[in-house]
């Protein structure tokens, strides 16, 4: 046996240069950049495969359909960054259409009649899915397994799963198809809800509690955050923006169906995560989750554009949702 | 859920109103005078069953399934039971198809043990229908939610001296008459031939139309849209025919409009069915889009859409309760040992704006409600 | 060796040799360079340049278990078993006997877990369920777990740091076993009188360079510390750590005036059985025990995370009913949990996330985050406290031990905070930040907040506390005042002693 059992040898440390060093500050910086430029990507390489992609009715198309998406998204992240999920979106949505159009049928033909009712129904079911999590201590991945079919099992039953109607050309204009702000209606909401989420998870009080109830538990309990309360607080926000999503989808088709964005739940959580959140809590931000949301929009777009066939679409949807995860995540 | 009468006339009063203000503002469609008036109801659509049966068999017609006054002695003396596995309950379409066959049965005598829905899932129907063996039942009358993995159960049936009549299409590998009975289902290609003609008739010389497909290989929907292209192909030979295929039917909204983005020329669109329709003329509100569209089959929303005279013109619809009854007819003919035929075809019913009231009612057995009555009523005299 | 995270450079050419059968201290403040290079060795961090050789041969890994495949053996502070296994299946883990059909052999696997336990002479049952089992003798599992198999080097960071001084003599007998098989041992602490009591030699890192290396039986304390600190502050923190107790003993720290601000009679939980204490203003109290006695369990009651069941707190000579954490905060409570990577903080966040959290009503306007308030108060907090760290926006897993525990009190560390609750504050802190702690204790006090300070180490108990109270079996047996300590031997005699009354009553 040698003298020496183990050994570090010390040499010299190279000088490491400025370029790379704010490579990696950026590559470790908390703001998605590899997604921006992922983003940027996808549009110069489908400007120039379609003649059709770049203009701005195409980017408005693109807008307004990925809206459903980005809103419910918004709310997806403050549950993520919780530490949680919710995969009742869809029902949620369903069931919030479904509970407008009744109002409107059966109260009142008012569109905000139909909005209360809308907002309302949601954060109900957002609700119920906090209080199952934190009161009772269930995984907050089982219950809303259990309010993704009982919401849409409701939603079927309330007409014995015939759509409902809608009337209200008011209701129309303002949440589907009418100008707000010189913008489509669905877009204006999606930047409505955008705005609202920045501020309320990156400004507010709130936003900060729901970051360590995510991040540290234990960590936030002993600095006096009412985890549950909050945690609570996500859920509903998040009903509440699935019925948004709802009345401008309703609006949008005329009627509410009850069988409407089945399975959305895996675009919206998949748009969370390539934005830069983090499945195990504490990490996100809104602008991220709306940029997921319009890249697999603007997937879903050109590939259509370019005539690819629907089975190859979602090969390829998948393949770059995967690299885009892949390449963003540190 | 039910909405009392006046409360519904005065919520269909005010869609009418509204949908008056905004046909009055789009109906500026830029489509042939000859637009769905060109074409004449009463020679609309195929004279008798065009298409052929998954096997190539030609179609026979429901006359085929009378039963003489003798027969149906014979019928109610068997005393027999009969039962329904359907893939869903949930649809119009199959409600009225239960209803068809049920209503047909009883008149005979013949009784129905149960309706067992699969809820679309294959395990379940093959549970579905080893339960309905075990209760012994004279006959089963199904629906396939699948082609390959219920076949083996299906075989089942008649080596339990079951007799099995389907709905829509036969599993793989079935035989006749050793296997079932009998298959009734609509003429989904002649369907097709209704939707292309109406479309055809708002299409200018060679224009182009655009085809919103189901993306999945399933009889009926490739039929009908196999019978709109060769309609086209031997009447319109001019008009150029595009293609886009949709897989998920909660998408079509996003396909459709980036479909016509993508191809400004087209001037009119077949869906290949009512929802995948009205998801495109939703797409096509939100991009300002009016050119006229058809499609198959009928439903509330769909109804009300051509009753308002706007860019849905017509579409071709299946018969579901005539088709359930011809389901009862042919079970009963097996039942007393009579010959069925392999196939028999349901003729399609073309629905335009002037008929749709009577429409709804020959396909629904049951009076259009108000709100469809209202958005007529607002689109007179077009509608009647 | 060189190694850098975002921008910080913790290590800058260091290198270490180790003889076989030779225990080898590693000394040095925290961000100094110990953890890092450990990581390196045990594979979880890769480094720039510099090269491992083992017995002569260079070697290279990527990985946990390529380290491990090389003879490097790591017991972290941080534990790294499962919780639901036993302790024989944690020990085995990765190397279970199985039939030839590979099922599990569960007679054999404790068989050969007992033996090993025998061998070495660690007091452990290898059928102890390891979650249920208290932390010093989950650490010692951790250390059996990293001496299975061949191993050539084995490295232990801070081991004895939550163990009691029988539990440490324990460990010291086993690391002789070790060292009599002719392992070279790498030993990382912050107590200096474990180096002279265990190594050979020791060296010793700051900044991330090494300042050098001594045959233990040569050197001194002096010498060590004035390496560890550096020239600037060597002197002063020399003195500070030698002659600290003299230098209190002589002045104790009266509290300014005698009123109870916390008072507990008979409380009952899950966990005590009728305690009785009382903390005056300016006071800084000790809780002297075992591990596992209730000392810590008195600060959650305290906390409000543990609901109480019977008799009565006061806060201010008035009976409260703790609502929570949010409750006990809201009347000037604080804690500095023991676990401040688990408990303290959100590591993943910045050090100003942190520092606001418990107090986010203070830093924001009608619900709005005020952020120049909070961006300007954690930077004071931070010179104040003197965290080495970049700035306010550091994510506070890339501190050192020593500087993490500077953020947890920083958290706590202003006007509202009446009650400050701590367990074990200087738990894998490095001498100077360990003084630096004293310093914010004390100031604390002096300005008239409650003090109550958990502590496994006498030493430490004595030089803070102006009283200390004993508690065994969820109970206090004795409060002390500051003339009845005596040495930590005395306490630690005192502590024994009442444990086995308590015993026999019981």
């Amino acid at each position: 046996m040698t003298d020496r059992v183990a050994r570090t040898v010390e040499t010299s440390a190279p000088g490491r240069s400025r370029a790379s060093t704010l490579a990696q500050t950026l590559l470790r910086s908390e703001w998605p950049w590899m997604l921006y430029l992922a983003f940027v990507v996808l549009l110069v390489v489908f400007s120039f495969a379609s003649p059709w992609f770049l203009s701005i009715d195409n980017f408005l198309n693109i807008g307004r359909q990925t809206t459903l998406v980005s809103i419910v998204a918004i709310g997806m992240t403050f549950v993520i960054i919780a530490g949680q999920i919710d995969l009742s979106v869809a029902s949620t949505l369903a069931l919030s259409g479904m509970a407008a159009a009744l109002a409107m049928a059966h109260l009142a033909n008012f569109w905000f009649v139909g909005a209360l009712a809308g907002l309302g129904a949601g954060a109900l079911v957002g609700l119920i899915n906090g209080t199952l999590t934190t009161r009772l201590a269930i995984p907050s991945f089982l219950v809303t397994l259990g309010t993704l079919s009982a919401a849409r099992g409701l939603a079927m039953m309330v007409t014995d799963t015939k759509p409902v109607i809608i009337t209200n050309e008011r209701y129309f204009r303002i949440f589907g198809e009418g100008n707000l702000l010189g913008l489509p209606a669905p877009i204006a909401w999606t930047l409505a809800a955008t705005i609202g989420g920045v501020l309320l998870l990156h400004y507010n009080i709130f936003g900060r509690r729901i970051y360590a109830a995510g991040g540290n538990p234990i960590a936030a309990l002993y600095s006096g955050i009412q985890i549950k309360r909050v945690t609570t607080w996500a859920f509903v926000l998040t009903g509440a923006l699935a019925g948004l999503a709802a009345l401008v989808l309703s609006a949008r088709s005329h009627a509410a169906r009850p069988d409407v964005v089945q399975g959305m739940e895996l675009d919206v959580i998949a748009s969370v995560i390539l934005g830069g959140c983090s499945l195990f809590g504490g990490r996100g931000f809104i602008l991220g989750t709306l940029l997921g949301s319009l890249i697999i929009g603007t997937l879903n777009n050109g590939l259509v554009l370019l005539g690819v066939s629907s089975p190859m679409q979602l090969i390829i949807k998948g393949a770059i949702i995967v690299a885009a995860v892949a390449f963003t995540k540190r | 859920m039910n909405v009392s009468p006046p409360v519904r006339f005065a919520l269909a009063a005010s869609v009418a109103a509204g949908a008056l203000a905004l046909l009055s503002s789009a109906a500026l469609a830029d489509v042939p005078a000859s637009c769905v008036k060109g074409v004449d109801l009463a020679t609309l659509g195929p004279t008798s069953i065009v298409g052929q049966g998954p096997h190539g068999e030609k179609a026979a017609s429901v006359d085929m399934l009378k039963l003489s006054d003798a027969d149906a002695e014979k019928v109610k003396a068997g005393h027999f039971k009969v039962g329904i596995s359907m893939q869903t309950v949930n649809l119009d379409w199959s409600q009225l198809q239960v209803q068809g066959i049920t209503d047909t049965l009883k008149k005979y005598g013949v009784s129905v043990t149960g309706v067992a829905s699969a809820e679309y899932q294959v395990d379940k129907q093959i549970a579905d229908i080893e339960n309905t063996i075990q209760q012994h039942p004279d006959g089963i009358i199904s629906i396939p939610v699948d082609f390959t993995a219920t076949a083996p159960t299906y075989k089942k049936v008649s080596q339990a001296g079951i007799k099995l009549v389907f709905m829509d299409s036969i599993p793989t590998g079935l035989e006749h008459p050793k296997e079932y009975a009998s298959m009734i289902s609509a003429d989904s290609q002649g369907n097709g031939q209704i939707a292309a003609q109406i479309l055809a008739s708002c299409v200018d010389k060679g224009g182009t139309i655009g085809l919103v497909n189901f993306g999945v290989d399933y009889f009926s929907t490739n039929e009908r849209t196999k019978g709109v292209r060769e309609w086209m192909q031997k009447n319109r030979p001019d008009i150029k025919m595009k293609q886009v295929d949709f897989t998920d039917p909660s998408k079509v909204s996003q396909i459709a409009g980036d479909f016509l983005t993508a191809n400004p020329d087209i001037k009119g669109v077949f869906a290949v069915w009512d929802q995948p329709a009205l998801d495109t003329l939703s797409a096509m509100r939100a991009q300002n889009i009016d050119i006229p569209v058809t499609t198959v089959d009928l439903g509330l929303q769909s109804a009300i859409e051509i009753a308002k005279g706007g860019p849905l013109k017509a579409t071709g619809s299946q018969r579901p309760y005539d088709q359930g009854a011809a389901e009862a007819m042919a079970m009963m003919n097996a039942l007393i040992g009579k010959e069925t035929p392999a196939w028999v075809g349901v003729q399609s019913l073309p629905v335009v704006q002037s008929n749709v009231l009577e429409s709804f009612k020959t396909v629904f057995k049951k009076d259009p409600p108000a709100e469809l009555t209202d958005a007529c009523n607002a689109a007179k005299p077009g509608c009647n | 060796m060189t190694k850098s995270f975002g921008g910080v450079r913790a290590l800058r050419g260091v290198s270490l040799e180790v003889r076989p059968g030779e225990v080898h201290a590693l000394l040095g403040e925290n961000g100094a360079g110990k953890s890092t290079l450990i990581k390196i060795l045990s594979g979880v961090h890769s480094f720039d340049s510099g090269a491992i050789e083992i017995d002569g041969a260079p070697v290279a890994f990527n990985s946990p278990a390529e380290s491990r495949e090389a003879g490097i053996a790591v017991v972290y502070q941080d534990l790294s078993l499962i919780g639901s296994l036993s302790v024989g299946a944690n020990l085995m883990l990765n190397r279970e006997p199985t039939s030839r059909f590979g099922f599990l052999k569960k007679r054999q696997l404790m068989a050969e877990a007992e033996d090993f336990l025998k061998q070495h002479n660690i007091p452990l049952d290898p059928r102890a369920n390891v979650g249920s089992l208290p932390f010093a003798y989950r650490q010692m599992t951790e250390i059996c777990k990293a001496l299975m198999g061949r191993v050539r080097v084995l490295v232990l960071d801070e081991p004895t740091s939550a163990l009691t001084s029988d539990e440490e003599q324990i460990l010291f007998d086993a690391v002789a076993t070790v060292v009599r098989q002719n392992v070279g041992v790498i030993y990382v602490t912050h107590r200096l009188n474990e180096v002279f009591r265990i190594s050979d030699r020791v060296t010793i890192l700051r900044d991330g360079v090494n300042v050098g290396t001594f045959n233990t039986a040569e050197t001194d304390m002096k010498t060590l510390v004035a390496a560890i600190v550096g020239p600037k502050h060597a002197t002063a923190e020399a003195k500070a750590i030698l002659e600290d107790e003299a230098l209190h003993k002589g002045q104790p720290l009266a509290p300014s005036d005698e009123r109870e601000l916390l008072g507990l009679t008979g409380v009952v939980n899950d966990r005590l059985r009728g305690v009785d204490l009382s903390l005056m203003n300016g006071e800084i109290h000790g809780l002297a025990g075992l591990i596992g006695s209730g000392r810590t369990e008195i600060l959650e009651t305290v906390f409000g995370l543990r609901p109480i069941e019977g008799g009565e707190l006061r806060l201010d000579g008035a009976a409260q009913h703790m609502r929570g954490p949010a409750g006990a905060i809201e009347k000037g409570v604080a804690l500095v949990p023991e676990d401040r990577q688990g408990q303290g903080l959100v590591l993943d966040h910045s050090i100003e996330r942190n520092f606001s959290l418990p107090r986010l009503p203070y830093f924001s306007w009608a619900s709005w985050v005020r952020r120049g308030a909070e961006t300007e108060e954690t930077e004071a907090a931070i010179n104040r406290l003197s965290i080495k760290a970049p700035g306010p926006s550091t994510r506070v897993r890339n501190l050192s031990g020593g500087n993490q525990q500077k953020v947890v009190f920083a958290k706590w560390n202003n006007e509202r905070t009446r009650i400050l609750l701590l367990d074990e504050p200087t738990v894998g802190v490095d001498v100077g930040a360990r003084e630096e702690i004293y310093g914010l204790i004390r100031n604390a006090a002096r300005s008239g907040a409650g003090v109550l300070v958990v502590s496994s180490d006498l030493h430490e108990l004595i030089l803070l506390c102006d009283r200390i109270s004993v508690v065994v079996d969820g109970r206090v047996v004795a409060t002390l005042g500051r003339d009845e300590f005596g040495d930590a031997e005395h306490l630690h005699q005192f502590i024994q002693i009442s444990q086995i009354e308590q015993g026999q009553a019981a």
